[in-house]
């Protein structure tokens, strides 16, 4: 085995410097095209693409469903949709965004991106990649085919906490294809970290040490470890699930000697990495805009790198953080652990801090993606350390705060890191470039509409309004914060219409993107735009975290040579 | 020690030192013996490492290595189109839904499965 995964990964960079993939052994390429060739295809970057526009079209659709669950709470009283079809849409709007957006788009960027940034032709397992993307494409299907079954989609919220999702209380067929989707989606997610991890282990261009990966490689190397540890415990909580319906099992039946908390504890034994998987990769984006519209190399690479493996290691123990109130688990073990996170987590904003600091700072639209999610990842991080406090976690439980802490970290956070790293990225991915005018008119339409939606929830929360209602009375100021908040989900519907458009009219654009719009840094800005198959025809000498910026600046490049 | 194996080390390391702390702090036995999985897990992936590294002289781990040092070597055959994984997944798709709605979706699902990776494993030869 040993000499077939040397064998490839370098023999691209034949010869001195430049070389052309014509002159290698490598396969003639496809003769396919269309429909055919995306089907078949197992190129990462067309892999990569087909993940990040699935993730997309999950985002209009769970979007859509926010916006139905906002038309009904923006009054009292309203009824719009029944209390059984509110339960349907808001299990489908975290489900779609968590299982089928953010997690799908960070592995489909991360696919797009590691191959280029270490300078490798392709993933190292590239049918297996093609074979996650199918996975997650049929998970998806399978989750939303719930609405078309008798009883209709699952209902239970985006975890299901057994006993409710037994048999004898969820008999709808939804839960069924809602737990098929979940062990789908978690067996892709798993054999795509081993992908990863193998790829940046083992095929890195020449000179391209880990300690000069880009940041964005080490976060998702950190983020692959915590899917291999995590992701089992879904799959193991699922199929227990799943035999507890249809083959007699009875783990999570009380009555029968089961243990419903359990159940908790494997779903959260898996849910709470789960958070970070969905923002560790972010962190990376955030790590890839900030130095190069900044105009600096990045301070203090060894603790960012550092800090995400902290992140991950901490993120294990702090599952029961979510059980503080079922009495049964050790408060005081998962508080401390939980307040530890926020150390490495306040290393990274340090570094971004002082990576902006003195530097000549752009606005363009990706680096005001960037300071956004900063501000609103603040807020998020803050309230998430006041909820890790027992007493406090057990007054906000299941209130409107949490629901407010949440949105601000995936929200705030990830979803802003997404849509930076999508006008960051799409002149790579497509070769056109998206407008700056609408990019700007996007930031701020979607950087007021959250906060006015998200912040108002913070005092809701506070007032005693519990999560997972379909309606409430008309009590003192509930009103009035619940219409505040549907306003702001319909500002930031406007902003993504204008995202929408912008890439509509970007791809039909005849202008073309250069190959470096930004003036990056790292190895994908120096192949052309969009990449040829198998990458690079040549390769700079990689001697620092900042190759292309090197090559392009010799005067200025750091020899970092030992 | 690479920076691979001492990734997995470290993490081996963290892994049981906190499943320790967990016990000793905690002494609840369905924690522990999740954080013990997950150590026993990374203590045999750390081990892995030493195993399948154990001739690893990546040209990508030299730092001073210029794309002439990776010359001579011959680029590996890999596919560039296989129809073989939509149809895996499907496979499992089919198993999946049979096993909940309808057993004989299920008995065509494992049928294309088996099919699927048997032509998979051709297709690498």
């Amino acid at each position: 085995m040993a000499a077939r995964w040397r064998l490839f990964g370098h023999a691209f960079c034949q010869g001195s410097h430049v070389v052309n993939a014509a002159t290698t052994t490598a396969p003639a390429p496809s003769a396919r095209h269309g429909i055919i060739e995306w089907l078949t295809s197992t190129d990462h970057k067309h892999i990569g693409i087909l993940y990040m526009c699935t993730a997309i079209f999950y985002f209009l659709v769970a979007g859509l469903l926010a916006l139905v669950i906002r038309a009904q709470l923006s009054q009292p009283e309203m009824t719009l949709v029944g209390p059984h079809q509110y339960a349907q849409i808001f299990t489908l709007h975290g489900t779609a965004m968590i299982f089928l957006f953010v997690v799908p788009f960070a592995l489909g960027l991360a696919n797009f991106l590691i191959p280029l940034q270490i300078g490798a032709p392709d993933m190292a397992f590239p049918r297996l990649n093609a074979f996650t993307y199918w996975l997650f494409f049929f998970a998806g299907l399978t989750i939303f085919s719930g609405v078309f079954v008798n009883g209709g989609a699952a209902a239970t919220g985006w975890y299901a906490y057994a006993p409710l999702s037994e048999i004898n209380v969820s008999t709808g067929g939804g839960q069924d294809l809602w737990i098929i989707g979940l062990l789908m989606s978690s067996v892709s997610g798993i054999l795509t970290a081993v992908n990863f991890i193998t790829t940046i282990f083992l095929y890195r261009a020449p000179g391209m040490t880990m300690w000069r990966l880009p940041i964005f490689t080490w976060e998702m190397v950190a983020t692959s470890l915590l899917i291999l540890m995590a992701f089992p415990s879904l799959a193991a909580v699922l199929a227990m699930l799943f035999i507890d319906r249809h083959f007699g099992g009875q783990f999570f039946e009380a009555t029968a000697g089961g243990n419903p908390v359990l159940y908790q504890h494997l779903f959260w034994f898996f849910g709470h990495p789960e958070v970070y998987i969905m923002i560790l990769p972010f962190f990376g984006v955030i790590s890839e805009i900030i130095p190069v519209f900044s105009r600096k190399p990045i301070f203090g690479y060894t603790g960012l790198v550092l800090s995400a493996f902290a992140i991950a290691g901490l993120s294990m123990g702090v599952w029961a953080h979510h059980m503080f109130t079922t009495g049964v688990v050790t408060n005081a073990f998962f508080a401390a652990v939980s307040f530890l996170i926020a150390v490495p987590t306040g290393v990274k904003f340090f570094n971004w801090v002082g990576t902006m600091w003195r530097g000549s700072i752009i606005f363009t639209t990706p680096m005001l993606f960037a300071i956004g999610f900063m501000l609103n990842f603040l807020i998020g991080g803050i309230s998430g350390v006041m909820i890790a406090s027992p007493p406090i976690d057990f007054q906000a439980k299941d209130s409107y705060f949490l629901v407010s802490h949440f949105h601000y970290v995936l929200g705030g956070g990830s979803l802003f890191a997404i849509f930076g790293a999508i006008y960051f990225w799409f002149p790579k991915v497509f070769g056109k470039m998206l407008s700056e005018r609408l990019g700007k008119w996007c930031f701020w339409l979607l950087f007021i509409g959250f906060n006015t939606t998200f912040f108002v929830m913070q005092f809701l929360g506070v007032m005693g309004m519990p999560r997972r209602i379909y309606t409430y009375p008309a009590l003192p100021g509930w009103g009035n914060l619940n219409l505040i908040a549907s306003i702001g989900s319909l500002i930031m519907a406007v902003g993504v219409l204008v995202f929408v458009w912008d890439v509509v009219t970007a791809s039909l654009s005849r202008e073309h993107a250069p190959d470096d719009p930004w003036g990056g840094y790292s190895l994908e800005w120096w192949t052309t735009s969009p990449p040829p198959e198998y990458n690079f025809t040549s390769l700079p000498p990689i001697r620092s975290e900042r190759p292309v910026f090197d090559a392009k600046h010799p005067e200025l490049a750091r020899s970092n040579v030992s | 020690m690479t920076v691979g194996r001492r990734l997995f080390v470290s993490s081996a390391i963290f892994g049981i030192a906190i499943a320790v702390a967990y016990w000793l702090s905690a002494h609840n036995p369905d924690g522990a013996i999740l954080l013990g999985v997950m150590a026993v897990a990374l203590v045999f992936a750390a081990g892995y490492m030493f195993v399948a590294e154990r001739e690893a002289r990546l040209v990508g781990d030299q730092a001073n290595a210029s794309n002439a040092d990776a010359s001579g070597e011959q680029l590996a055959v890999f596919t560039v189109a296989s129809p073989w994984p939509i149809a895996v997944a499907f496979a499992v798709f089919l198993l999946l839904l049979g096993l909940a709605i309808f057993p004989i979706l299920a008995a065509f699902g494992l049928a294309l499965l088996l099919f699927g990776l048997f032509r998979l494993g051709r297709e690498s030869r």
